[in-house]
């Protein structure tokens, strides 16, 4: 492979990126290119020791925010003319997979959001709680000098309780967030490569029907 | 090399390539390569993640009649290196005990048999 269709794969397989960071990429791999020969490899052997294209476009894809991904999407799609058959089949099937298409996403989506909503209803209720604790602990002891005596000490005492039980809850809780936080890294990455795997599959299916074409 | 573990050690060996002067992709590799597999494919995410973290700049020097991209360190590039080199005294510190117990699982004996040797040679 010379060095005009190692770069042209490399664009082809970041189409719908960003023109600079495309540009930015191409960049970075004509310096490679530039100070390998410089260092007397030849050409061929420059591009070689790159590494294939695919590679190198699979890990700029990886490095790729979600969104920016999926925005890249529809331009890779193939053009495939959609036959009249399938057209009508997708119209009169709408009322039967429009519904069950907008029910998974909305399962999807709330199961998420309850998740999240449930562990920040934990930090608050536990912040709630040793918020109360404090003050209730100086209201207490304002009880006492009071003279409030037996009362005043009863409700002391209940108040370290409260401070006492949020710290503890705060350990677990902060656990659990990191845990959900890390969970959402990891879900962000295994679709960023189901995109990824999309990609590719599209470009070869041009690729093939390029190639019956010619 | 666990490859999560790889992942922390390439950003930083890579800000260790940069830390005395400026210097460019194909430069960072040799440099970096003796320690670790790196590969202009591996360089060039970790280069622009750590340009967005704002650990290194990038200058655009002229070099035989084209441009070279240089990277140099900032002072956030250089506390990530100050924070690694803490956290590894302590994983060292982890690493002698673990080995330590490998060497010798008799830790204790050990002073005794050189005691005992030298009691043969009074």
């Amino acid at each position: 492979m010379n060095r005009n269709e190692f770069m042209n794969e490399i664009r082809a397989r970041l189409t719908g990126l960003p023109e600079a960071d495309i540009q930015k990429t191409l960049d970075f791999y004509n310096e490679a290119l530039e100070d390998r020969m410089e260092d007397g490899l030849s050409e061929d052997q420059a591009v070689e020791a790159l590494g294939t294209p695919a590679e190198i476009a699979d890990k700029v894809l990886m490095e790729t925010p979600l969104p920016t991904l999926v925005k890249a999407q529809p331009a890779t799609e193939p053009k495939r003319k959609i036959k009249a058959w399938e057209i009508v089949l997708i119209v009169l099937g709408a009322p039967v997979w429009l519904p069950i298409a907008i029910a998974v996403f909305a399962v999807g989506l709330s199961l998420a959001l309850a998740l999240i909503a449930v562990v920040l209803a934990l930090i608050f209720s536990v912040l709630a709680t040793a918020v109360c604790g404090v003050v209730a602990a100086f209201g207490s002891l304002v009880g006492i000098i009071m003279g409030e005596g037996t009362k005043g000490l009863l409700e002391f005492a209940a108040s370290l309780l409260a401070v006492g039980i949020a710290v503890l809850l705060f350990i677990p809780i902060k656990a659990g967030a990191l845990w959900l936080v890390e969970m959402m890294g990891r879900m962000a990455t295994k679709i960023k490569m189901r995109f990824i795997a999309r990609r590719n599959r599209n470009s070869q299916m041009t690729d093939n029907e390029e190639m019956k074409n010619a | 090399m666990d490859t999560q573990l790889k992942r922390g050690l390439l950003d930083i060996c890579v800000l260790a390539a940069i830390k005395t002067e400026p210097s460019y992709g194909y430069k960072i590799i040799k440099d970096v390569k003796p320690y670790l597999t790196i590969s202009e494919s591996t360089l060039y995410p970790i280069l622009r993640r750590l340009e967005d973290a704002g650990s290194l700049t990038v200058q655009s020097v002229e070099h035989n009649g084209r441009l070279r991209k240089y990277y140099e360190i900032t002072s956030l590039g250089r506390n990530k290196l100050i924070d690694f080199t803490e956290e590894w005294k302590e994983i060292m510190s982890i690493y002698d005990y673990v080995t330590r117990d490998q060497d010798a699982p008799a830790d204790q004996n050990v002073p005794e048999a050189a005691e005992g040797s030298t009691d043969e040679q009074e």
